[in-house]
């Protein structure tokens, strides 16, 4: 029987149709994927279901909830249709729940509101959580697995006859992903219940789910078993989505790997305050070379985000020296400069030394120099991060924003053109591009001062995957033609595979691992080659090339 | 969701089209000031000249369109050019309340941790003491005069204004954008000139703009009580003062004209302000 069917779904926001006539089924005891890049009309579909969209957004058509249409009916009907017979957890769970009460209320609070009579511990226990550890929570206290577990016992604490999990796990390190979303298709199982799993990820809906529903342009182009529609895609498009999902990484030689970048030694970094601290980095060492990609993994709270910030010279290490060069730059500094002109053999360099001998620096520890100098580092390194409209200013536009990084009008338009990018987005404000072009505008903001560094924390997470390979193509490309060293931290395995040469694994501070990326593959998690975390790691990641059938 | 309440924050300083209330609060206060600039083509009386053959005339008598006072004062020169000074004065001191304010919240919120602590208690203590006490003190030190309101004012108003300017300051400090200016290599002044400040302005704007509502009727309250502007020069605060006393003798014109005045000046500018804290938001 299904639980769920929409027939001729339309959806209009103020000017356009975004969803055109889309019809799915999804039966009870399975989980059905929607699945489909930023901008398809995914979640509009999903918040339709329960009547959540915003003001302005019209649905027409049918959804069909077993024999009710959910369209026809009034708001206070709906209203005892959404968490009774309809789940609903959101992509970011911690701001979906309410930070001043606590976990055990929010669950009381909606059983009560239904006059139901239900056990919130016991839907925390089916969501793997400790109920005695949580129940006294607030939201803000518990980890972003956490959070998004209780949400998910939220959701189901009535058990409704239909889940829908809005991307539910996007900001989910792959470890914690692979237990919530066991939990969730186990209780599809268990409890015959529909589950509508919308996702841009199809390695995870290939994984997850028992039907897949490709979507693009508000239609469903096509529907079937994982097998089927990864394995022998009819439609164009679910095949440029599927081979961008593999994420194969390009072939490539290594690559001509240049002088030692930055390097750190036995860097210690403590976070918090007064009442708890954590040891975010604990002796941690590390050399990244120009023209060599070194991505970063693990899970959420190994220190990730830290260690980009020490990199960064924008945080500074309580031990431990962060260098700029490697550690024998200086003396060989020290010999080339008595050669002849030695910053004409820097050619880019000098010309965005700006005031500050940068090359004088090299070899030096940053947190030893003068601010001015420090400042002049920082420059030589671009820095992306994973959300990247809140690192632009709001009242800047693309060219302010650009502008800011030291680039003149001409070299504005010439940076976008290098991202891909047309220049005439230059006057446009960032929040009205789409995420990845909003991702490549940080990048031509960090390639702007031309650095011999580029970080990126996450930088394609919020993307999906079709935006994603166009950033990771990019990344490629810089790094091949510009000689750039690259740090890329991520919590996803196949991205790492994809981008970089040198795999570091993180885990409570310390590196675990630093391999070669080719060697990370099933292989080597059975030849016990690798450490426990990147075992689980690896383990815990979907991929495509699982058999499908 | 994001771009919806970004597109709303971005309009914190048009004029809401289609709410006729502020439109009518920006042409009140619009002819306010312009009556108060032309007072002299307005009127052809002396606000200060007594004319000993027209005391007490009722409004509408000839040539003196609200009538006059016991001393034969024409009551409409006398608003007109007690206008100028209440406007004066409560832009003014709105001016160097705000200025101030901005200042020392600026310091609070970019300056060492003791002497953010120094000011925001500072601040603390003041909105605990009744704001009229320390005016009417500070004006009977000094006596009355303009500068005198103006001080008054400014010393105990500025506190509101400071701790939104410090408030604001310390959440943009941790915006991921400003991050991202430092690991541009921009030092510390840039960003607060760049970054802090402007995103800084919006809250600041509206709550400047209850500042200057707040300094006219303190004004008037001051001159009423015979602290304020001198008694010989016209404001509304001195024209009820001087009304307080024919109040039961039949003149009511003499005090229902200027109170009138402050209460339309004071709500129109209240309209206005509301409408810009409404459109304000924190930028996104």
């Amino acid at each position: 029987m299904n639980a769920l069917t929409l027939k001729a779904l339309t959806i209009d926001v103020p000017g356009r149709r975004v969803v055109d006539g889309l019809d799915l089924t999804v039966p009870r005891g399975r989980v059905v994927a929607l699945a489909g890049p930023s901008g398809s009309g995914k979640s509009l579909t999903a918040r339709s279901v329960v009547g959540l969209n915003r003001e302005g957004v019209r649905a027409g058509g049918a959804i069909m909830l077993g024999e009710t249409d959910l369209l026809t009916l009034p708001e206070r009907e709906l209203r005892a249709v959404r968490g009774r017979r309809v789940g609903y957890a959101f992509q970011d769970a911690v701001a979906s729940l309410n930070p001043t009460i606590t976990i055990g209320r929010h669950l009381t609070e909606t059983v009560r509101a239904h006059r139901a009579a239900a056990d919130g511990r016991d839907a925390l226990r089916r969501c793997g959580l400790d109920p005695d550890a949580v129940w006294h929570a607030r939201p803000y206290e518990l980890s972003g697995g956490q959070a998004q577990r209780a949400a998910l016992a939220l959701a189901t604490v009535l058990g409704p006859d239909l889940l829908i999990a809005d991307e539910v796990t996007t900001a989910l390190d792959p470890v914690t992903q692979a237990e919530v979303l066991d939990a969730v298709r186990a209780q599809a199982r268990d409890e015959d219940r529909a589950v509508l799993l919308i996702t841009h990820d199809l390695a995870v809906a290939a994984r997850w789910a028992d039907e897949i529903a490709v979507i693009t342009e508000g239609r469903v182009v096509e529907q079937g078993p994982p097998g089927t529609v990864l394995g022998e895609p009819r439609h164009p498009f679910t095949r440029a989505l599927a081979s961008a999902a593999r994420l194969e990484p390009s072939a490539r030689e290594p690559g001509e790997r240049g002088e030692t970048a930055v390097s750190l030694r036995g860097v210690r970094r403590v976070l918090g305050g007064r009442a708890r601290t954590t040891v975010a980095l604990d002796g941690v060492d590390l050399d990244v070379r120009e023209g060599e990609a070194v991505a970063v993994v693990g899970r959420s709270g190994s220190g990730k985000s830290t260690l980009v910030g020490v990199l960064a010279a924008l945080d500074r290490p309580q031990d431990g020296r962060v260098l700029a060069g490697g550690p024998d730059a200086r003396a060989r500094n020290a010999r080339s400069l008595r050669g002849p002109d030695v910053r004409s053999l820097g050619g880019p360099d000098a010309r965005s030394l700006r005031g500050s001998d940068v090359w004088a620096l090299r070899g030096s520890d940053v947190w030893s120099l003068r601010d001015r100098d420090r400042r002049a580092l920082r420059r030589r390194t671009g820095l992306v991060f994973q959300d990247a409209l809140a690192s632009f200013d709001p009242r800047h536009t693309v060219r302010q924003v650009i502008a800011e990084a030291g680039a003149t009008a001409a070299d504005v338009d010439a940076l976008l053109t290098r991202v891909g990018l047309d220049p005439a987005l230059a006057g446009r404000m960032p929040r009205t591009l789409s995420g990845g072009e909003r991702q490549r505008v940080a990048l031509a903001r960090a390639l702007a001062s031309r650095p011999r560094v580029l970080l990126a924390d996450e930088p394609t997470t919020g993307l999906d995957v079709i935006a994603q390979e166009r950033v990771l193509a990019l990344l490629d490309e810089l790094r091949r033609d510009e000689g750039l060293a690259i740090v890329f931290v991520t919590h996803d395995l196949r991205v790492a595979r994809r981008v970089a040469d040198r795999v570091v694994v993180l885990a409570g501070g310390r590196v675990v691992d630093d391999l070669p990326a080719a060697a990370l593959d099933s292989a080597a998690l059975d030849s016990g080659a690798v450490s426990p975390e990147t075992a689980a790691l690896l383990a815990s990641t979907p991929s495509l090339r699982l058999p499908t059938s | 969701m994001r771009t919806e309440a970004s597109r709303r924050g971005l309009l914190a300083f048009r004029m809401p089209a289609g709410r006729p209330g502020v439109w009518a609060a920006a042409l009140v206060l619009g002819a306010m000031a312009l009556a108060a600039v032309a007072a002299p083509l307005l009127t052809s009386h002396d606000p200060l000249a007594t004319d000993t053959d027209a005391t007490a005339l009722p409004p509408g008598s000839p040539g003196h369109p609200l009538g006059t006072d016991l001393l034969g004062r024409d009551l409409w020169t006398r608003l007109l050019y007690g206008a100028r000074t209440s406007l004066s004065a409560g832009l003014l001191a709105g001016a160097v309340t705000v200025a101030a304010g901005v200042l020392l919240g600026a310091v609070a919120g970019a300056g060492p941790r003791w002497l953010s602590t120094l000011i925001s208690r500072i601040a603390d203590v003041l909105l605990s003491v009744p704001m009229l006490i320390v005016a009417l003190a500070l004006s009977a030190l000094l006596g009355p005069s303009l500068g005198t309101v103006v001080v008054a004012i400014a010393v105990t108003s500025w506190m509101p204004v400071a701790l939104v300017a410090r408030a604001e300051l310390i959440s943009q400090r941790e915006r991921l954008y400003v991050r991202a200016a430092y690991a541009l290599g921009l030092s510390r002044w840039q960003v607060l000139r760049r970054h802090l400040l402007p995103g800084a302005l919006p809250p600041i704007a509206s709550i400047a703009a209850f500042e200057v509502g707040h300094a006219i009727l303190t004004e008037s309250t001051l001159s009423f009580l015979g602290l304020g502007v001198p008694p010989n020069r016209p404001s509304w605060g001195n024209l009820l003062t001087e009304a307080q006393q024919h109040l039961l003798t039949g003149e009511w014109y003499t005090v229902a004209f200027p109170a009138a005045c402050v209460v339309v000046t004071i709500l129109a500018v209240n309209v206005l302000a509301s409408a810009f804290a409404r459109g304000e938001g924190s930028a996104w």
